[in-house]
């Protein structure tokens, strides 16, 4: 039992929020379509775990960082935490690369 | 070979929803793509290493290609690049279709509102960062 990894995503996810919210770039942005879109990825990666677990191509190993706790074999419950992670993480990087653009017209455009 | 076979499969689902999502895209969705796309491989390549090396999780060696990229199998980085083409084009096709049209500093676009038929195409283009 170990909260290190758990730790960490969830850090790493904190700081997607602090992004989102100083620019507001996704939930900040349209909170129900973020919602979605977040149930969304987390529902595909999820699938498409399942069925990696299911044919055997990768496992869960016995390791010191994480809580041990699945909610399925092979699946820990930090890899939903991590999906959820990943999500967040392509949108914040999407949606700031538009906004970004978007401020760079503006700046840049003589009218 | 399986899990490559596995990865296609996810990719080809992502690819036809972005295909469909492709015209209510924002003006820049190409270059957002390829940058988000660049910058999420890069990181996979570092953590999905790391996550490896700590013993999180392992793979099957009769399933998967062989070829690495630090210690991520290449199968892997399917995952993110699925992703994005999935969420960006849900992100999309659930943005409203056409709004902000009557911000104030848009009075320099005169004559757009005449053509009602077509406008609704043109605007469904320019969702969101319109302004510029």
């Amino acid at each position: 039992m170990n909260l290190l990894y758990l730790a960490a995503l969830l850090v790493s996810i904190g700081c997607m929020v602090l992004l989102d919210r100083r620019f507001r770039l996704f939930f900040w942005r349209a909170p129900g379509r973020a919602a979605i879109v977040l149930a969304i990825g987390v529902v595909f990666f999820l699938a498409w775990d399942l069925a990696g677990i299911g044919l055997g191509i990768f496992f869960r190993e016995v390791n010191t960082i994480s809580t041990g706790v699945v909610l399925a074999p092979h699946l820990p419950i930090e890899e939903v935490v991590f999906l959820a992670f990943l999500t967040y993480l392509t949108m914040v990087l999407y949606t700031g690369c538009l906004a970004l653009r978007a401020h760079r017209r503006r700046e840049g455009a003589p009218s | 070979m399986t899990y490559a076979l596995l990865c296609a499969a996810f990719v080809a689902g992502a690819a036809v929803v972005a295909a469909i999502a492709w015209r209510r895209a924002p003006r820049g969705h190409a270059i957002a793509l390829v940058l988000t796309a660049v910058v999420l491989v890069a990181l996979t390549a570092v953590f999905d290493t790391i996550m490896i090396a700590t013993g999180l999780f392992g793979y099957a060696d009769a399933h998967i290609s062989g070829l690495r990229i630090g210690l991520a199998p290449v199968e892997d980085f399917a995952y993110p690049v699925a992703g994005l083409l999935l969420l960006t084009a849900v992100w999309n096709l659930l943005a409203p279709a056409a709004r902000e049209a009557s911000v104030p500093g848009d009075a320099s676009v005169p004559g757009e509102a005449s053509v009602p038929g077509e406008a609704s195409v043109d605007g469904r283009r320019t969702h969101d960062d319109a302004r510029d």
